[in-house]
């Protein structure tokens, strides 16, 4: 690899960061095994990133992402300790910066292919296709595990009353 | 605490901006950038090693097509100093026969003597004169 083709991978690097740590983070629910993972994506994007299209790399990082946090979760035990959400720095809404960390510590609960689901259209605000793609699944599922996790969520919220 | 659709679905939009904090990406920035850094190092150290055993084997093996390529003409006789180099071994040394006398008899003209009568004035007296020859010389 030359020293150019080592620039535009720092390039690439820099520009995705932080959309693969925060896709794994919410995944996840843990900030240190986020990292693992996108550890992970960046040095597989590194052994492909030369044979990638521009305009289906998104899509790749998205479907690497979910992958690596899918199979995380697998291994992980039950008595895995989550890291709980930090509380908000105090701002100008209390109440919505608190509604924002009760959301995030809601996520943990949901089944993994739900949450996949609503983080990445929600949250990381891709279509409804496009999340299909990633999650290898028909749109109409999409639709409806969105569904299903709203729901979930808000019964979890309302419990934590 | 109150939860409605419109709640959740914009505290789902704030988590948009909620970045990871900033030292978490650095982390994982430098882990990535020294992993593939150790990784070119190491295609450099185990890749470039076999690749000159290859380029060695391979010259070695064409060597001599390439010698026979590059010389057409032919080579002149070996010099005499390399001669003496390419002496054959000495053959194993046989018994020594046993010499054998050969009389060789050499061939000498017979004497012949050939008389020579001189008659003279006095009947009675008759002159011989004898003449030798020894071979062939008279």
């Amino acid at each position: 690899m030359t020293g150019e083709q080592a620039d535009s991978f720092e390039t690439l690097l820099l520009a995705q960061e932080r959309k693969v740590l925060r896709t794994a983070w919410r995944i996840l629910g843990s900030l240190e095994d986020a990292q693992d993972v996108a550890q992970e994506v960046f040095l597989k994007l590194h052994r492909h990133w030369r044979r990638l299209d521009p305009v289906t790399l998104e899509g790749w990082l998205y479907r690497t992402t979910v992958n690596a946090c899918f199979d995380v979760l697998r291994k992980r035990t039950n008595d895995t300790e989550l890291t709980t959400e930090p509380a908000m720095p105090p701002g100008e809404d209390l109440e919505r910066d608190e509604r924002r960390r009760l959301v995030a510590e809601g996520l943990k609960a949901l089944p993994e292919r739900e949450r996949a689901a609503l983080v990445l259209r929600e949250i990381e605000g891709l279509s409804t296709a496009e999340t299909a793609a990633v999650l290898g699944v028909a749109e109409v599922t999409v639709r409806s595990q969105i569904s299903m996790a709203k729901a979930r969520l808000k019964r979890w919220l309302e419990e934590r009353r | 605490m109150k939860w409605s659709d419109e709640d959740i679905e914009l505290a789902l939009r704030d988590l948009r901006c909620d970045d990871p904090p900033p030292g978490a990406l650095a982390a994982v920035r430098a882990q990535v950038l020294e992993q593939t850094q150790r990784r070119r190092a190491a295609w450099w150290r185990w890749g470039l090693a076999p690749g000159l055993a290859a380029v060695a084997v391979l010259a070695v093996v064409l060597w001599p097509r390439h010698s026979d390529a590059v010389l057409p003409e032919p080579q002149p006789p070996p010099a005499p100093a390399l001669a003496e180099v390419l002496v054959p071994a000495p053959e194993p040394q046989r018994p020594a026969a046993p010499v054998r006398r050969k009389t060789v008899k050499l061939k000498t003209p017979e004497k012949q003597t050939e008389f020579i009568r001189l008659f003279t004035d006095d009947p009675d007296v008759v002159i011989y004169w004898s003449l030798e020859t020894k071979g062939g010389a008279e």
